[in-house]
C-alpha cells in the first residue's frame, strides 16, 4: 500500500512534467527533449539554494526561470539558427549535463529536509500541499491557455503561415512556448528532488518518455469525454501522470528486478500508444 | 499608394531547379483599386502575393506603401497592412481551434497595445456573432465549433469575413471561389465587394475565372512568365471582355 501511496505522491510531482510535455508536443507540436536537462536542473537549484537557507517563495521562481532559459535557448538555436527542434534539444540537454553538475557542485545532493514545500501553508501535511499546488497550476495553465496568448500559442502547431499573416512573430513565440514548457519540467524536477530528498545529477535521464507517456495515457483515458473543454484535457494529463505511476508501481510490486524499471517504462508507453491508435482512424 | 519597383523572386537559386517566378516587376497601385490578376498557372500570381506580404524573400527591388518601405519589413510586421485570402482555404484557418478563438487571432492582428491575457469577451462574441449573421452565412451558432470540422468553403468564406475584423490597406485574395460551390462563391464575391464599397481598401483578386476577371474590379493585370504582359484600367479593362480574354490566352 505504501508503494502506491509514494506512487500518487511522485504522479503529483511529475503532473507538471506531464503538462510540460502537454504544451511542447501537443501545444506547439515541437518534438523537444531539452527535458532531460531541465528537469535535472529544477531539482539542481533547488538542492544549492535549499543548502543556503534560502525560503521556498524564491526557490520555486527561481527554478521555474532557471527552465525558461533553458527552454529558450533550445527555442532560439531552433528557429534563429534553423536547427531541428529534436537536434537543438539534444545539444541543450547535453550542454545541460555540465551546467547541472557545475550548479551542484558534485553528483548528487541529499536533502536535510522533505517536502519544504509544505512550509507555505505552515502545514507538514504533503497531501494538502501538492493537491492545492497542482490545483493552482491547472488553473493557472488553462487560463493562460485561454487567453489571447493562448489561443496564438494553440495556434502556432498547426498554421504558422496564418499566424504570421496576421502579425504574429513566430518565432519569438516557439520561443515562449519552450520556455514555459521547460520551466514546467524544472518545476517537477524539484518537486521529485523534495520527494525522494536528494538530487542527482542523473536523475533526468529518459525523463521524457515519463511525460509523454502520462500525456499519452491522460488522452486515452479520457477521449470518451470526446470533450474540447481544454480544461478538462489538462485534467486527463494530470490523472495520466498519477495513473502512470501507479501503473508501474503496481508492476514493480509483482517482484520485478528494479534494474528493469526503465524497460518497463518504455513498454508500459508502447503499450499505451498501441492500444491509443488502434481505437483513432488512421488518418489524422 | 503602392509603388512597386523592379521586384525579382528566384526560387531554388544557383541549381538546377532555379524559377525564376518574378522577373523585374513594377507597379503602380492607386488607392482605392480592385485589381483582378490573372495568369495561367505558375506564372508568377501567387509568388506576387508572396513577394508583398514578405513570405517570399525578394532578390532585388523595392516596394513602398505610402511612401513607407516595406520591403525592409518582417512577414510578420507587414500584416499591419495586408490581409490574405489563401488559395489554400486550410491555410487561412487553424483547424484545432474554435471559430470564434480563429476570429480573435484575425482581431488581434492590428491590435497596438497588446493585452495578451485577454481572452474572448462577450462582447467579442457578440461582435463576431453580428458579422457573421450580417454576412448571410448560416454559422453564426456555430462559434464554438472547431474549424476542421467545417468544410473548405464554409472556411474561406469565414476566412474573408476574418479579414474584416481588422482595419487594413490592402486585401490579397488569391483564387478564393475556386474551391467554392457556386452559392458559397456568390457569397464570397457579395462579401468581397460589400467590403470594398464601405472600406478605403486596396484589393488584389487572383483568379482564373474569366467571368469573375471580366465582371469584378476597376484594372485587369495579366501575368506571363512573371511579368506583366497585359495592364488595363477603368475604360481599357471594359474592352477585355470575355471573347477577348479566351483569345489572349488562346494566343498563348
Ligand atoms: N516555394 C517554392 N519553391 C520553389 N518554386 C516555387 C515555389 N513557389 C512557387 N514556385 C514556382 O514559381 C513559379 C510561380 O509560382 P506561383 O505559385 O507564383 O504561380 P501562380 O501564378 O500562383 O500559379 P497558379 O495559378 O497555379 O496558382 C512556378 O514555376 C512555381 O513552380
Ligand atoms: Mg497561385
Amino acid at each position: 500500500m505504501e508503494a502506491y501511496i509514494s506512487a500518487i505522491i511522485q504522479g503529483l510531482c511529475f503532473s507538471s512534467l506531464a503538462l510540460g510535455i502537454f504544451i511542447s508536443m501537443r501545444v506547439l507540436n515541437l518534438p523537444d527533449i531539452t527535458t532531460d536537462g531541465s528537469f535535472t536542473l529544477g531539482a539542481a537549484v533547488t538542492a544549492v539554494m535549499l543548502a543556503q537557507q534560502i525560503p521556498v517563495y524564491f526557490i520555486l521562481p527561481a527554478v521555474c526561470i532557471c527552465g525558461a532559459i533553458a527552454g529558450s535557448i533550445t527555442g532560439i538555436i531552433h528557429t534563429v539558427l534553423r536547427v531541428h527542434v529534436l537536434l537543438a534539444g539534444i545539444i541543450v540537454m547535453t550542454a545541460l549535463y555540465s551546467v547541472n553538475l557545475i550548479v551542484m557542485g558534485r553528483t548528487n545532493i541529499p536533502f536535510d529536509e522533505g517536502f519544504f514545500m509544505s512550509n507555505i501553508f505552515g502545514d507538514s501535511n504533503t497531501w494538502i500541499t501538492m493537491t492545492i499546488y497542482v490545483a493552482v497550476l491547472v488553473v493557472i495553465i488553462n487560463r493562460l491557455l485561454l487567453s489571447d496568448f493562448g489561443i496564438v500559442l494553440r495556434a502556432l502547431g498547426s498554421n504558422s503561415t496564418m499566424l504570421t499573416a496576421n502579425g504574429v512573430n513566430t518565432k519569438a513565440l516557439t520561443i515562449k512556448g519552450l520556455a514555459i514548457s521547460n520551466a514546467l519540467t524544472a518545476l517537477s524536477g524539484s518537486m521529485i528532488a523534495q520527494h525522494q530528498q536528494f538530487a542527482d545529477l542523473n536523475m533526468g535521464i529518459g525523463i521524457v518518455i515519463i511525460g509523454l507517456g502520462s500525456v499519452i495515457i491522460g488522452e486515452s483515458l479520457f477521449s470518451f469525454f470526446k470533450s474540447q473543454v481544454l480544461f478538462l484535457k489538462l485534467v486527463a494529463v494530470f490523472f495520466g501522470a498519477l495513473v502512470f505511476r501507479v501503473l508501474i508501481a503496481f508492476v514493480l510490486s509483482q517482484d520485478v528486478n528494479p534494474n528493469y524499471l526503465r524497460l518497463i517504462t518504455a513498454t508500459v508507453v508502447l503499450a499505451v500508444v498501441a492500444l491509443s491508435y488502434k481505437k483513432k482512424p488512421a488518418i489524422d | 499608394m503602392i509603388n512597386i519597383e523592379n521586384i525579382s523572386v528566384t526560387y531554388n537559386a544557383g541549381t538546377a531547379n532555379e524559377v525564376k517566378a518574378l522577373q523585374q516587376l513594377s507597379l503602380q497601385v492607386l488607392p482605392k483599386s480592385f485589381v483582378v490578376l490573372l495568369g495561367s498557372n505558375g506564372s508568377g500570381k501567387s509568388t506576387f502575393f508572396n513577394a508583398l506580404s514578405g513570405t517570399a524573400q525578394i532578390d532585388s527591388g523595392k516596394i513602398f506603401i505610402d511612401n513607407q518601405p516595406i520591403h525592409e519589413w518582417n512577414a510578420y510586421k507587414r500584416s499591419v497592412l495586408f490581409t490574405r485570402v489563401f488559395q489554400n482555404p486550410l491555410q487561412g484557418t487553424v483547424t484545432g481551434l474554435s471559430v470564434i478563438e480563429n476570429f480573435r487571432i484575425a482581431a488581434l492582428r492590428t491590435h497596438s497595445s497588446k493585452n495578451i491575457f485577454a481572452g474572448v469577451s462577450t462582447a467579442f462574441r457578440k461582435k463576431v456573432q453580428e458579422v457573421i449573421s450580417e454576412s448571410g452565412l448560416p454559422l453564426a451558432n456555430r462559434l464554438d465549433t472547431l474549424m476542421g470540422n467545417l468544410s473548405g468553403g464554409q472556411r474561406q468564406a469565414l476566412t474573408l469575413l476574418m479579414a474584416t475584423m481588422a482595419d487594413c490597406k490592402v486585401i490579397m485574395m488569391d483564387e478564393p471561389t475556386a474551391a467554392l460551390d457556386p452559392r458559397s462563391a456568390e457569397l464570397v464575391i457579395n462579401t468581397t465587394q460589400k467590403i470594398f464599397q464601405n472600406s478605403p481598401v486596396t484589393i488584389f483578386y487572383i483568379t482564373h475565372n474569366m467571368k469573375e476577371a471580366v465582371s469584378l474590379g476597376n484594372r485587369l493585370l495579366i501575368f506571363k512568365e512573371g511579368r506583366i504582359a497585359i495592364d488595363a484600367s477603368d475604360t481599357e479593362k471594359q474592352k477585355w471582355d470575355l471573347q477577348r480574354l479566351h483569345g489572349w490566352f488562346d494566343e498563348g
